[in-house]
């Protein structure tokens, strides 16, 4: 034996394996368990959001007799570049027509069963067969647009239902919001979300500043609807290969960002439609920081779009959901130097798996003064 | 039939597929993680994989990108690390310090580090070693060299066989 093969005979040598062949069994039963239920999982995944919903308005409603807090709705809208409101139901229409699909292909199977096998009915069946199984892995691997509205600074305002988008203008008169006629883009696919819009702000609703800092709500007689807040917040979605799991994260980030020591640039909570049978990252960075400023293992976007550009894409492993907790709140927190003062687009990346993976990337705004 | 096989199969490779990984990532929890990702698309994959030249290569290859993409992934931290901390001198390769063995390793170029894997770890001469990593055996011979010069400069090996090192 030489030298070298000595050496790393002992360098992979570390004492017992902390895996046997029955986790792995666990891991191939577990993810055929998922491609069985993917349908199912997509469902698991409104209900989180659904509940996650409903949990956090009680509370921010609860606290918009706080003192101490922004008065001025006008004032605090004036901080703004837009605010926005995420709908709940595009989830809801992707799981109706996974369902329509699946009894489709339900009297599919039966018609291959019914017919005789080698016979020309036997093969048009299973083209169908086949034709449908493709189109249930389009639908559930093609993102489906967010339901949301934005208001924007500037008085306009824009949305999809999940289907069809839409715009418009708003005002406020006093503390009552107005929104003009909404002018959709005219494609027909049952725009729920935009109709109970339409229902609440018809209502000419009340805005109200919340004690929670930069976040107000409308009072309507037809319920109380939150409408974001002074922070960004970027909701990314991505479904991993192989029907792996889907994977959400929501991001929050400053607007504003005062120099100084252990800064928060970014948090996110995270969930995922299965059990963490699924890995996912989350990253930033920072498109445009001068030379002289330097943030700890956040890396400036050029670099980072330009490997992502090549097939290389580098992002770092900030969260690993297999190793971590399956749901949980994060932050990055870094000593900012006054050198960074700037205005500046903080990229925000998620992906998943080593393999072949996809990245979702979002743009926000940040100033750093 | 096919579960059996590949639990088998599994069972077989597991020890050499951790210590490989161990030596192409520099860390044995991640090696592991990577071990477990390749064994399930391996069982995943049976049918198809028992059909394969080999079983073994496909195996390997799979589990040489797995590391790569991980390599890939960690080298923008490690970039924004260098950028924002001063350098820092490295000290002497130490030769009954496992963990220099494995960054020295870890820290070659990724066709390098599988070519050094498969001959020297995992035992291959140059044309099994070509067939594992599905590349020609003039660039196994190619990375061999590249990569003990590479190992030499660092200090950590000094006696490699004439042969192996041939160009």
């Amino acid at each position: 034996m030489t030298q070298l093969e000595a050496l790393l005979d002992r360098a992979a040598d570390s004492g017992p394996i902390r895996f046997d062949t029955a986790d792995v069994r666990r891991r191939v039963v577990r993810r055929r368990r998922w491609r069985r239920s993917a349908a199912a999982a997509a469902a698991v995944l409104v209900l989180v959001a659904a509940v996650a919903a409903s949990a956090r308005r009680p509370d921010q409603v609860g606290q918009t007799r706080g003192a101490g807090e922004p008065s001025g709705v006008a004032a605090l809208l004036g901080r703004w570049t837009a605010v926005s409101i995420t709908g709940g139901t595009a989830s809801q229409q992707l799981d109706t027509r996974l369902e329509v699909l699946d009894a489709e292909i339900a009297r599919q199977q039966d018609e291959v069963s019914r017919s005789q096998e080698g016979s020309p009915e036997r093969q048009a069946a299973v083209d169908g067969l086949t034709d449908l199984y493709a189109r249930r892995a389009d639908l559930q691997t093609t993102p489906h647009a967010d339901e949301y509205i934005e208001f924007r600074a500037d008085g306009t305002l824009g949305g999809n239902d999940g289907c069809t988008g839409f715009g418009g203008h708003w005002r406020l008169e006093g503390a009552q919001l107005v929104v003009g006629a909404l002018a959709s883009d005219g494609i027909d696919c049952a725009p729920a979300f935009e109709r109970t819009l339409r229902r609440v702000l018809e209502t000419k609703p009340t805005v109200t500043p919340a004690s929670r800092a930069g976040t107000i709500v409308l009072m309507s007689p037809a319920g109380t609807v939150v409408l974001g807040g002074r922070d960004n917040q970027i909701e990314s979605e991505l479904m991993a290969d192989e029907l792996d799991g889907v994977v959400k994260v929501t991001f929050h980030t400053p607007r504003s960002l005062a120099s100084g020591s252990q800064r928060t640039l970014a948090t996110w909570t995270a969930a995922t439609s299965v059990e963490p049978a699924i890995s996912a990252w989350v990253q930033i960075a920072i498109d445009g920081l001068p030379d002289d400023c330097r943030l700890e293992s956040i890396p400036r976007w050029e670099e980072l779009s330009a490997d992502i550009a090549t097939g290389s894409w580098d992002t770092t492993p900030r969260w690993d959901h297999r190793r971590g907790e399956s749901t949980g709140d994060r932050a990055i927190r870094r000593d900012v130097p006054a050198s960074c003062a700037g205005s500046y687009t903080m990229v925000l990346l998620l992906s998943t798996d080593f393999v072949a993976a996809h990245i979702v990337t979002e743009r926000v705004p940040i100033t750093i003064g | 039939v096919n579960d059996a096989e590949a639990s088998e199969f599994c069972d077989r490779i597991r020890d050499r597929l951790v210590g490989s990984l161990t030596l192409t990532c520099g860390d044995r929890g991640v090696a592991e993680e990577l071990a477990q990702d390749t064994l399930v698309r391996v069982w995943e994959r049976w049918s198809h994989v028992r059909r394969t030249d080999s079983p073994e290569g496909w195996t390997f290859r799979t589990a040489f990108n797995l590391a790569g993409s991980w390599g890939r992934r960690r080298s923008a931290e490690r970039r924004a690390n260098r950028r924002s901390t001063s350098a820092v001198a490295q000290p002497p390769a130490d030769l009954t310090d496992v963990e220099a063995v494995r960054r020295a390793v870890s820290g070659l170029p990724e066709r390098q580090r599988a070519v050094i894997v498969a001959r020297f770890y995992l035992g291959h001469d140059v044309a099994s070693a070509a067939a594992l990593l599905g590349c020609a055996p003039g660039t196994v011979k190619a990375a061999t060299h590249q990569a003990i010069a590479n190992l030499r400069a660092s200090g950590l090996v000094t006696d490699i066989p004439e042969e192996a090192d041939a160009p």
